[in-house]
């Protein structure tokens, strides 16, 4: 006898749990995998008895001053930039969205190129050869913050303006992103050596360069963001049937929409703010797992911050193992190995493409 | 139960002149019967249907459940009593069952019950959905997804239903399909609003008509108002009329 779909779709839910238990286990794998990976080559032994503070005191520093912090931080960062991706796609309902289009980040970028190069937060120290450093990373943060958050602010007034046609948007952060881009440009062009190599080496985007505390308040933004989009899965599963749907269900679709694009985008504005530009998080993760989990958002959402994590976490491992003592610019990675990527997946769509 | 719309006004302001999407309009309407809202293109048919639930804010006027109300209930409420079907529903990558299952939204508190996955599964099975469930949405024909839109409101089990244009883009046995269904949902004591454009089909389905034009009503009664020179006068077009077997048939005439 045909099984009744009440049993098919309770099957079909579980089969989502194990999805979501794969991507920890995936997660737990690649974050010892990372943990191992540095200049210092520790070994898979030295490590663990680090981790559980025991062996070498250099060991113990390497593991909870340097790699410990970058893993949390690739795991934070990670899910923060594929949740809001996630969540901008399905208010914006344009698959095109993310922290990237809406300008958010070019935002950011143009703000920390205004505080090394007009305000003197940065400085190049020719002491010790090449080295390169912000001397003043609170000041770069807050600039990039405040920029990105403006771009945000007038994605949303415009949005209130336009009564949310979500082509208009992301056209408009298109626009904004350029505009910044090229200011940045411009600052840039005017700016002398070392300025310039500061603003540019900030931009690379690091994992590096995030402290306890600046993973902790990633942390906290994360989980208050999280906190609110979870309560609301309901509501955005019905928004994705489109806006009228969405009213006659009894959603208040104006609000739940002003309140997640700004969490969205303080989201992505803190990652990026406090580590530079980690572009393409926000469309690969939650586009690359919506064919293993599906699009309803009481599981996509956590799927795409697991996988969000899982590609930090491998981008993190080829960034500082591709070359000896050299770690490529994690926000370089990302695109590099992303983009192909994200090309094989629209390629391996039947039909047409439903992003 | 008896709808009854009052006064019913709805327009936009635009370069600073007030133009009417709906004029005044008050009727009452009775369970149990299917009402075919009909008018040309633009003659305001589906905001009328979007302001009676209360998707559109109306300026004027009221809308009354029994002696309820009706739009001065909180949204959830007004869903748990009055179901909409847009005519433009996106129908994404969710599975069918889910799509269905959201019909439940309104009375969902942390997450689904037992009882809401039942209801749907009963919906799916008296729809014939019940083997397409694990199908998405985005795969399934026209008729398949108006169904499943006509579904969605049954779990969602209010006591009027508001369909906007169920049969348009469908082919013949599609619509023959929607309209059986919607036949069966006024068996269960329901009312049903529905716009269509389609002249014959809203007579093989329909108790009652109502003729709107330029956001004013122009007709509203059983079978016995449509008469060629009604079509003529709302359409804007000549038309012929044929009687056979008692049945009424629309036939519009070419231009000369």
């Amino acid at each position: 006898m045909e099984q009744k779909s009440i049993h098919q779709y309770k099957q079909f839910i579980r089969k989502k749990y194990k999805v979501i238990l794969i991507l920890v286990i995936l997660i737990l794998i690649m974050s010892l995998i990372c943990l191992q990976i540095g200049s210092s080559n520790l070994g898979f032994i030295k490590t663990f008895k680090a981790l559980f503070r025991i062996g070498e005191e250099k060991n113990k520093v390497i593991l909870w001053n340097i790699r410990i912090p970058i893993v949390l931080c690739a795991l934070v960062c990670g899910a923060s930039l594929a949740l809001s991706g996630c969540i901008m796609q399905n208010i914006l309902q344009n698959p095109m969205a993310s922290p990237t289009t809406l300008g958010v980040s070019n935002g950011a970028v143009f703000g920390a190129n205004f505080a090394i190069i007009v305000l003197q937060a940065g400085m190049v120290s020719t002491s010790q050869g090449v080295s390169v450093s912000i001397h003043h990373p609170y000041v770069t943060t807050i600039c990039a913050f405040i920029f990105s958050i403006l771009s945000a602010v007038f994605i949303l007034l415009l949005s209130k303006k336009q009564k949310f046609q979500s082509e208009t948007i992301v056209l408009a952060g298109v626009a904004i992103g350029s505009l910044f881009t090229a200011l940045t440009t411009i600052m840039q062009y005017f700016a002398d050596d070392t300025k310039l190599a500061s603003a540019v080496f900030w931009s690379f985007g690091s994992l590096e360069n995030a402290s306890y505390l600046e993973i902790g308040i990633m942390f906290v933004i994360l989980v208050i963001s999280f906190i609110y989009f979870y309560f609301n899965r309901w509501n955005y599963n019905a928004m994705a049937q489109g806006e009228e749907s969405a009213k006659s269900l009894g959603v208040p679709v104006e609000r739940i929409r002003w309140v997640s694009l700004l969490l969205a985008s303080l989201l992505c504005s803190v990652c990026v703010s406090f580590l530079g530009i980690i572009g393409f998080i926000g469309l690969l993760a939650p586009h690359s797992i919506k064919k293993f989990i599906g699009k309803d958002y009481r599981y996509y959402m956590i799927a795409s911050m697991l996988t969000g994590s899982f590609i930090l976490l491998v981008a993190d491992a080829l960034s500082r193992s591709l070359m000896n003592h050299i770690s490529f610019p994690i926000g370089a990675i990302t695109s590099l190995f992303g983009a192909p990527f994200f090309l094989i997946l629209l390629f391996h769509q039947k039909g047409h493409c439903h992003l | 139960m008896k709808l009854e719309v009052k006064d019913l006004s709805f327009s936009y302001i635009k370069n600073h002149q007030t133009s009417f999407c709906l004029d005044h309009l008050s009727f009452s309407l009775e369970e149990g019967n299917i009402v075919a809202i009909l008018g040309p293109n633009g003659s305001g048919k589906s905001t009328l249907l979007k302001c009676i639930q209360g998707i559109e804010i109306i300026q004027e006027g009221q809308v009354l459940l029994d002696t309820l109300d009706f739009l001065h209930l909180p949204s959830e409420e007004r869903a748990k009593k009055m179901c909409y079907v847009p005519q433009n529903i996106t129908f994404n990558e969710s599975t069918v069952f889910d799509f269905v299952l959201l019909g439940r939204k309104p009375y969902l508190h942390w997450n689904v019950s037992e009882n809401d996955l039942e209801k749907t599964q009963s919906i799916l099975e008296s729809f014939h959905l019940d083997s397409l469930a694990l199908r998405l949405v985005s795969n399934l024909s026209g008729g398949e997804r108006q169904r499943a839109a006509i579904a969605r409101a049954m779990v969602q089990d209010g006591e009027v239903i508001l369909l906007d244009e169920p049969t348009s883009n469908l082919d013949m046995k599609s619509q023959m399909e929607v309209i059986h269904f919607i036949k069966q949902i006024t068996q269960q004591k329901k009312l049903v609003l529905v716009t269509m454009h389609d002249i014959n089909l809203a007579l093989r389905l329909a108790h009652q008509f109502m003729f709107i034009k330029h956001g004013k009503m122009v007709a509203f009664g059983t079978r016995e108002i449509i008469t060629p020179k009604l079509i003529e006068e709302v359409y804007e077009t000549n038309v012929e009329m044929i009687e056979k077997d008692g049945k009424k048939w629309i036939i519009p005439e070419e231009e000369q």
